[in-house]
């Protein structure tokens, strides 16, 4: 730990949530301190440069609320979007990048969002470009099955955590629909009873594969699939086939979804 | 549901899928509460084609049956393929099935011309209604309008409809009459006028009564063959430019004719032009959102679009003295003419610029095809930017030159 006047720089550890890593960035402004990296609880250990004791910061609800209204004075109700996607694409240096980003907001007191030759905000914007391509892809690819109990369920894995942002788009479109989107890679979902949506872990191991099987599928589902398969079919135009555009626009990772590829 | 519906709808989505225009986007349907779906803002395609199109509605005819013997349609009259017609009842249980699924955003229903145009027409009408009244429906629906439709259906069907089309078919009426006989632009420009003063009416009315029940949100567009008749796409491009500012279309699509026929009245393409389509669309593209007038994409000198290189670039090479643009101080519309630099990229560059220099590597983090883009820019760090540069130069290295690389890929420029 260099100590040089009274700033203090050194490793610091919170518990992999959101919040967790506002209070982290409230911290630094309270005891004034630069991180020189953030981890999360489980992550030091696979770091090999990472000293073996960076100091734990407790989430506090309060101070992560208190950053997120600097956040929004600053910066609006854009910048905190664009921090909270950065946050949820899991990529490997977000808590750094994001610490980088608010330092600037707080000193600029305004937003700050076109100064790309701050490689933070660089940075920030490639994620949220990449979590709004992912966020589409999921609005496009997810695929309703109806079981047996006139629930319509769709199981997904995304490449990165973006069903807490995708999932407010089929609300307002399937309001009429008792729905369940599960992401079957981190092990939660979102169900909508047809008044509120709401966080679930499901531990059943029959949700945990993109095709459901039959058994719990409606009765007319199977046949649904079938008609859409055809209708698939039929719309191709042999004369101008193109798979390489096709591929362009669904990568085959996502192949898995599309009911018409089964 | 059943084998039978399987059948129709193998039939009536094959003769569909000729017609292009699938975006669903453009409308303004909310969602309602208690009710299915929404399509506001950008539509979504749900699928992709083998061929790269856009799967986003259920396209498919209510019926292949045809009073009428169109050269370039599959359906005509005189073609010899099995017939088939979806009852009311059975489109809507499909539209509704998939549209729960997330298969699709709604529907584009058109039909041949079964009995006479009021008799087809007052079933496409029907099936909007029924999903918008009895099923709550509120996703998306395009509907044809059937050249000839009486004022009373094509009222009806904008109260129903996001989206309404009457197409043209063919770049001049000359051609339409040699290849479609039945047909006339009168057909055609009859519902397609009324509905323009049906849209500007509606829009008037709202500012003073917000309550009013929407009416065609999604606007009208239309549709035309292209390759099947002589036009230049000078013509071509001209026509669609009116229909943009004298008929408010959101939207002319131009479909590549593929050979379905070996009737006399067609030329016999071994291919469809589908770069040829590729082009027009681009050139469009570029009058919607880039600021371009026809006339500076195509002119009497140079009737026709480029094959080998897309408009954009092609107008740059013919106008190099605006060029090179300096991108520190250029105004937005210059910027946006620059080969290489998209909408997106244009308005980055704007932002970016108030705060600080540019300079070229920024450009490749914004995404700019800075390859393309490196001629026409003035900018620190652009080492290739020369004294002068002649335009067949930059064809060369565009194309590949000793390289021999493919020409570009088909698609719009980002
Ligand atoms: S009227 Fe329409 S369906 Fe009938 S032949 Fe002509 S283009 Fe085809």
């Amino acid at each position: 730990m260099a100590i040089a006047t009274n700033i203090v720089t050194g490793e610091l550890q919170y518990d992999g949530t959101f919040d967790g890593l506002l209070s982290v960035v409230f911290e630094c402004y309270n005891l004034k301190l630069v991180p020189t990296s953030i981890y999360q609880l489980d992550a030091v250990l696979k770091d090999l440069f990472a000293q073996q004791n960076p100091i734990p910061i407790p989430t506090s609800k309060e101070q992560a609320e208190r950053v997120m209204d600097g956040i929004k004075r600053y910066g609006g109700k854009e910048a905190f979007m664009d921090i909270y996607k950065t946050f949820l694409s899991e990529d490997p240096h977000r808590e750094m990048v994001i610490y980088e980003y608010l330092r600037l907001l707080f000193s600029a007191k305004k937003p700050i969002n076109g100064h790309y030759h701050e490689d933070a905000v660089m940075r920030v914007s490639q994620l949220v470009r990449q979590m709004g391509r992912e966020i589409h892809r999921m609005h496009a690819f997810v695929r309703f099955q109806e079981l047996a109990d006139g629930l319509y369920f769709a199981p997904i894995e995304p490449d990165f955590d973006v069903l807490p942002l995708a999932y407010q788009h089929f609300r307002d479109r399937y309001a009429a629909m008792q729905w369940c989107i599960y992401d079957i890679k981190r092990n939660y979902g979102m169900l909508y009873d047809g008044e509120k949506v709401e966080r679930v872990v499901l531990d059943n191991e029959t949700f945990s594969s993109i095709q459901l099987p039959t058994e719990l599928l409606s009765e007319k589902e199977l046949a649904y699939q079938q008609l859409w398969k055809d209708y698939f079919k039929s719309t191709n135009i042999v004369e101008r086939k193109n798979l390489k555009l096709h591929l362009r626009h669904v990568p085959t990772r996502y192949w898995k979804y599309l009911t018409e590829k089964w | 549901m059943n084998e039978r519906v399987q059948e129709k709808l193998k039939i009536l989505a094959d003769a569909a899928k000729y017609d292009t225009s699938c975006a669903s986007s453009g409308s303004e349907r909310g969602a309602k509460a208690g009710g299915l779906g929404n399509a506001t803002g950008m539509g979504i395609c749900h699928s992709y084609t083998e061929d790269g199109r856009c799967v986003s509605l259920l396209k498919i005819l209510l019926t292949n049956h045809c009073i009428f013997d169109c050269a370039y349609c599959v359906s005509r009259k005189s073609n010899d393929v099995k017939r088939a017609a979806f009852t009311v009842e059975e489109v809507v249980d499909l539209t509704m099935s998939f549209y729960k699924r997330n298969y699709i955003e709604g529907l584009f229903l058109s039909s041949g011309i079964f009995k006479n145009a009021d008799y087809t027409m007052e079933r496409l009408v029907r099936i909007a209604k029924d999903l918008r009244t009895l099923h709550n429906f509120n996703g998306y629906i395009h509907l044809k309008l059937i050249p000839g439709a009486s004022n009373e259906l094509v009222q009806q069907a904008g109260l129903y409809a996001d989206r309404l089309s009457a197409n043209l078919e063919l770049p001049s009426e000359t051609s339409l009459k040699l290849i479609a006989p039945e047909k006339s632009y009168a057909q055609v420009y009859q519902p397609m006028n009324y509905l323009k003063d049906a849209i500007a009416d509606y829009k008037l009315e709202k500012k003073h009564d917000k309550k009013i029940p929407i009416f065609a949100p999604a606007g009208q567009s239309t549709q035309m063959v292209i390759g099947a008749s002589p036009e230049t796409d000078l013509q071509i491009l001209k026509l669609s430019s009116e229909l943009y500012k004298g008929q408010n279309l959101k939207r002319v699509y131009y479909s590549g004719y593929i050979p379905v026929s070996n009737d006399s009245r067609l030329p016999a393409l071994l291919t469809p032009p589908l770069v040829r389509e590729n082009r027009l669309y681009q050139a469009d593209w570029l009058m919607r959102f880039y600021g371009f007038k026809y006339n500076e994409i195509v002119d009497d000198r140079n009737p026709h679009l480029d094959e080998q290189y897309d408009p954009k670039l092609v107008y740059a090479l013919r106008n190099m003295h605006l060029f090179p643009v300096v991108l520190q101080t250029a105004p937005y519309e210059m910027i946006l003419r620059v080969p290489g630099i998209g909408v997106k990229s244009a308005q980055k560059i704007v932002a970016a610029r108030r705060y600080h220099h540019l300079h070229i590597d920024l450009l490749k983090k914004l995404k700019v095809a800075v390859n393309r883009a490196k001629y026409f820019i003035d900018i620190p760090g652009n080492l290739l930017l020369r004294k002068q540069y002649y335009p067949e130069m930059i064809r060369q290295e565009l194309s590949g030159g000793l390289t021999g690389n493919k020409p570009e890929q088909l698609a719009l420029f980002g």
